[in-house]
């Protein structure tokens, strides 16, 4: 319809905005009335104060024990955690600029989105964001910060990346779970053409370190049904060699072996403890949203029964 | 293997090519796209790379075949025959044996062409396509494959068509023969061909015009029975008919001579029978009767419905003895052959007949024989025919019977043993013998000798005269008997009363029995007299061929008063006709019997030529007298066109002229033809294909003659090969 309200959740709709806190905003407001639904409920919050009732109020608020005390309605006001520390991590390499044809992201855009809402949503609830970006080395690191001003600052990271070359995690995410002490919520987002070996000893390592890890598989809707048609040179990224290939032939080997190494990643994560989810570059980014947020009221709630 | 259309074949050759350039030019132009799951990729084709070569591989070879097979489907390939065979390692040959009918019927009229010349075309079509190392024959229904001949089958003995010039200038020349359509010798020598050949395939090819008559039951029956002898698996027939209906024509069906014997001088009748074979009413038709170079003015058939017949009498007086022919003809249309007949007459000065006298007399009329021979030449001008030679029973051992065509025994007391052999061998020859009795003879001798209780010449043994010759006051009646002898009919009708009328005063009495004859022939009573017992009067008797007639009284008026009466010399006249001998018929025949004559030994040193209907056309032919038992003897069989055939001997300054006439068989005029349906059912399980025209026909021989046509079995092949490639593409593709 003409006056249909665009999806700003559709990443064909994000891609037409280049600013990435613009574009983190919309998606979470987008989620969020998509949602109709507050986006602290849920969450464990600690009681802060009492406030008269005004209409508009839940009236699961109303603190009825007041009520029979004062026979006035006053509506429970509440205190959010704010000691979940989010470290997002950002694959920045190579593979992660590419973008199908029928995607309107690239995959580090639509991370680059992700991450940037994921941002956007933990600012909002007073919890510390971080990011990390790398490739074969640590590009940028900002420690997790509760400050609202810190979502520019990731933002401003993740549009000033430039991704062009290999990735390598094992030394990386080492290095990063020594430097991380304080116990937090680990998103890794990448495409994680990487060795899931080097992969899962450095996410073992975080684990190790009582992180809480999930992992956002991001892959462009082409690696994933490799729609190809006629005769094709695919030249490889990350100073992977070239093959000119006619797809149709090799679609089916190409499809198992996609197929195998997400089952191998999906086994690998929950042998691990880590939550993993796949993403298909052409999905609705509210989905992904979603499920980073029912993970993260996961963490808060075990994070509030250890307290 | 062979292609129709080279062209295309080349075509299809080079379009064969195209799936691979395709290839190569695809493998060339691609798209890049900087791709960042290289490791799923490369592992990938690790795995189905040799897979995707052979698959490639395949597909392109599918295609390339496809591409092909469409271009020599389109080149319309076959293989001939012969190649089937060389692939088995048999002779890579074929029979093709060609039954050619040259029936009169045949030569119907179609425009300015005939439906012969229509057949013989497709005889030369068929020629075309014969390959040099097949064997061709053509066999003409004309033809005999009987031997020795002149005019043996097949007119083309089985050979290589190697050179095809002289072949087709001989095939040209063909035309048809004045014989009738009779298809089965003509097939059982193509079947002899087809057995005494190796050769791996058998090609029969009947050209013919399928009439009705030709159709029968008897004749589909024989036909049948010969065709479905042909082995299916390596034989084929075609019957091509090349018949056209409905065509106007007139058939001669008979022309006789009425006569016995065609004296010189007395009037001969002929009788012609004129059939309308066509659909359309023939009107103001000239019949026209010629002998020798003389013609009769032309009768005139007023009009003669479709399918009508008229009789049309004729009589001519020959003024010369000698073998002469006579004839009638009918003007053109479609059909000539059966628009004339032809006799040959043996026209004679008279018939010798020998009557031996066995109570000669000085006195006229007491003399046994008088009345006899005044009785074959009622009035004396020499108008009966009959040349009589009496002698008396003294001079009968000088006789010679054969020289005579009846011998008469008047009276005769007995007959010298030697002469009495001599007679039966006339008679069992064919010859007849009267015996009137009498005063003289010898019963014993006639009893013991003649009649030799049934084995003799008599039909009946002789009892004791009955009766008083001198005593006119007694007399018995002569009485016909009924029946349907010549003699009775002659006698029995308007002569009866007449005959009654005949006193008779004394006879001998014929004891016939059945019993005692040991000759399977018993005799007959023609009439009896009216004694007591019935005697009887006039009996005859078969013996070998001839006849034995014996009248139980005299020949004169000794013993009756029937030479005065009007019905003797009718009676004389009649028996005389009956008793004599036929003339041989073998002068005039059908076209085919072949002519055969004794040469008198006077002509032996001489010369014998012949001369055929065709003379001038074809020259006169010498025959060469040929010894046949103790005669000298001349033959000529290739008597196939009908007309006069003028046998000439000479020798010196002596010259003796015999005429032989040929007729077509008139039935083969009839041109009405025979239902498709009615032949296909005749030919029942035979492997035989009737094709209705030429135009089929020819379709067919190049059909056939361009062997095996493989377009719709590599059309098949193409669909298959598409059917596969596609059936592949999807399954690699769905594999890939």
């Amino acid at each position: 319809m003409a006056d249909a309200k665009p999806n700003y959740l559709d990443p064909r709709v994000l891609a037409t905005i280049h600013r990435l806190d613009i574009r983190a905003r919309l998606v979470v407001e987008g989620f969020i009335s998509g949602e109709h639904r507050s986006p602290y409920r849920g969450f464990s919050v600690e009681f802060a104060e009492h406030r008269e009732y005004a209409p508009g109020d839940d009236l699961k608020h109303v603190d009825w024990k007041v009520y029979s005390k004062t026979d006035r309605y006053y509506v429970k006001q509440y205190e959010e955690e704010t000691n979940l520390r989010a470290h997002i991590f950002v694959d920045a390499s190579e593979s992660m600029r590419y973008r199908g044809q029928r995607s309107a992201l690239s995959k580090y855009d639509y991370a680059a989105t992700l991450a940037a809402a994921m941002s956007f949503l933990l600012l909002q609830q007073q919890d510390a964001a971080g990011l990390a970006l790398f490739d074969s080395e640590l590009r940028q690191f900002l420690p997790p910060s509760a400050n609202p001003a810190t979502l520019q600052t990731i933002c401003h990271h993740l549009e000033q990346a430039q991704p062009s070359r290999k990735t390598n995690v094992s030394e990386i995410f080492h290095a990063l779970a020594e430097k991380i002490r304080k116990r937090g919520f680990i998103v890794l987002i990448s495409d994680l053409f990487v060795p899931l070996d080097d992969l899962f000893r450095g996410l073992e390592h975080f684990r190790h370190r009582r992180h809480e890890v999930m992992l956002l598989h991001v892959m462009d809707d082409d690696e994933l049904r490799f729609p190809f048609e006629g005769n094709i040179l695919f030249r490889g990224m990350e100073e992977l060699p070239s093959l000119k290939v006619e797809p149709r032939s090799v679609r089916a080997a190409y499809l198992n072996a996609v197929g195998n190494f997400t089952a191998q990643v999906k086994r690998l994560a929950a042998h691990h403890r880590i939550d993993y989810r796949l993403i298909n570059t052409k999905e609705n980014v509210g989905a992904t949203l979603a499920a980073f947020l029912a993970a993260r009221a996961a963490t808060a709630k075990l994070a509030g029964t250890k307290r | 293997m062979t292609f129709l259309n080279t062209t295309l074949l080349a075509l299809g050759a080079a379009l064969a090519l195209g799936p691979i350039i395709i290839h190569l030019l695809n493998r060339r132009r691609y798209r890049i796209i900087d791709w960042a799951a290289a490791d799923f990729l490369l592992e990938s084709f690790k795995k189905t790379k040799r897979r995707i070569r052979l698959e490639q591989l395949l597909l392109l070879a599918m295609r390339v075949a496809g591409v092909g097979l469409m271009g020599v489907a389109l080149a319309r390939p076959f293989v001939p025959e012969q190649s089937f065979a060389a692939m088995l390692g048999t002779q890579a040959r074929s029979d093709h044996v060609i039954v050619l009918d040259d029936s009169y019927s045949m030569g119907q009229t179609l425009g300015s062409s005939t439906i012969f010349a229509r057949a013989r075309d497709a005889l030369l079509q068929i020629s075309d396509r014969v390959q040099p190392e097949d064997t061709f024959a053509v066999l003409l229904t004309s033809r005999t494959t009987d031997e020795p001949s002149a005019i043996q089958n097949p007119v083309f003995a089985p050979a290589h068509l190697t050179d095809r010039t002289a072949f087709k200038r001989d095939a040209s020349a063909l035309a048809p023969s004045d014989y009738s359509t009779d298809l089965v010798p003509s097939l059982q020598a193509a079947l002899d061909i087809f057995a005494n050949s190796s050769n791996p395939e058998k090609r029969l090819y009947i050209l013919t015009d399928c009439r009705r008559r030709d159709w029968t039951d008897e004749n589909s029956r024989r036909i049948r029975a010969l065709l479905e002898k042909l082995d299916k698996k390596v034989a084929r027939a075609f019957l091509m008919d090349f018949g056209a209906a409905d065509a106007a024509n007139l058939s001669i069906t008979e022309f006789t001579c009425a006569e016995k014997h065609v004296v010189q001088n007395l009037r001969a009748r002929f009788r012609v029978t004129v059939v309308n074979r066509g659909s359309q009413p023939a009107l103001n038709v000239p019949l026209t009767f010629h002998a020798g170079d003389a013609a009769l003015p032309p009768r005139i058939l007023d009009r003669l419905g479709p399918g009508e017949s008229a009789a049309v009498d004729f009589s001519y007086i020959f003024r010369r003895a000698g073998v002469t022919a006579a004839s009638v003809s009918l003007p053109a249309d479609a059909l000539a052959p059966d628009n004339a007949a032809y006799l040959a007459l043996d026209v004679r000065e008279g018939v010798p007949v020998l009557i031996v006298n066995g109570a000669p007399d000085p006195e006229p009329y007491i003399n046994e024989t008088d009345y006899l021979v005044a009785a074959l030449d009622p009035g004396g001008k020499g108008l009966g025919g009959w040349r009589p030679t009496v002698i008396t029973d003294r001079e009968l051992p000088a006789a010679q019977f054969d020289k005579f065509d009846l011998i008469v025994l008047a009276n005769v007391a007995t007959v010298a043993q030697a002469k009495l052999a001599e007679l039966e061998t006339y008679v069992r020859n064919g010859g007849s013998v009267a015996i009137f009795l009498g005063d003289r003879l010898d019963r014993a001798f006639y009893n013991a000798v003649l009649f030799k209780e049934g084995a003799g010449l008599l039909p009946g043994k002789l009892g004791v005269m009955e009766g008083d010759p001198n005593n006119a006051e007694k007399s018995f009646r002569l009485k016909i008997e009924p029946g349907a002898h010549p003699l009775q009919a002659a006698l029995g009708g308007e002569l009866a009363p007449l005959l009654a009328g005949v006193h008779v005063r004394a006879f001998v009495p014929i004891e016939i029995s059945s019993a005692a004859l040991r000759t399977p022939h018993s005799a007959l009573r023609i009439s009896s007299f009216s004694d007591r017992s019935n005697s009887p009067a006039l009996v005859e008797r078969r013996f070998g061929n001839g006849r034995v007639l014996v009248f139980a009284s005299t020949t004169s008026a000794r013993w009756h008063d029937w030479p005065a009466n009007p019905s003797y010399p009718v009676f004389v006249q009649e028996m005389f006709s009956f008793l004599s001998r036929t003339p041989a018929q073998d002068r005039t025949a059908r076209v085919g019997s072949p002519i055969e004559r004794a040469v008198e030994p006077q002509f032996i040193d001489g010369s014998v030529t012949l001369k055929t209907p065709r003379y001038p056309e074809q020259p006169a032919i010498r025959l060469m007298p040929r010894p046949v038992g103790e005669q000298m003897r001349v033959s000529f069989a290739d008597t196939g066109r009908a007309g006069v055939y003028e046998l000439t001997l000479e020798n010196g300054g002596s010259q003796r002229v015999d005429r032989f006439a040929r007729n077509v068989d008139p039935a083969e005029g009839d041109l009405a033809k025979a239902a498709p349906t009615t032949i296909v059912a005749a030919l029942g399980d035979a492997p035989v294909k009737l094709l209705s025209d030429l135009a089929t026909a020819e379709l067919d021989l190049r059909e056939q003659s361009r062997g095996k046509e493989f377009w719709k079995y590599v059309l098949i092949a193409l669909l298959a090969v598409l059917a596969v490639e596609q059936t592949l593409a999807r399954r690699f593709t769905h594999l890939a």
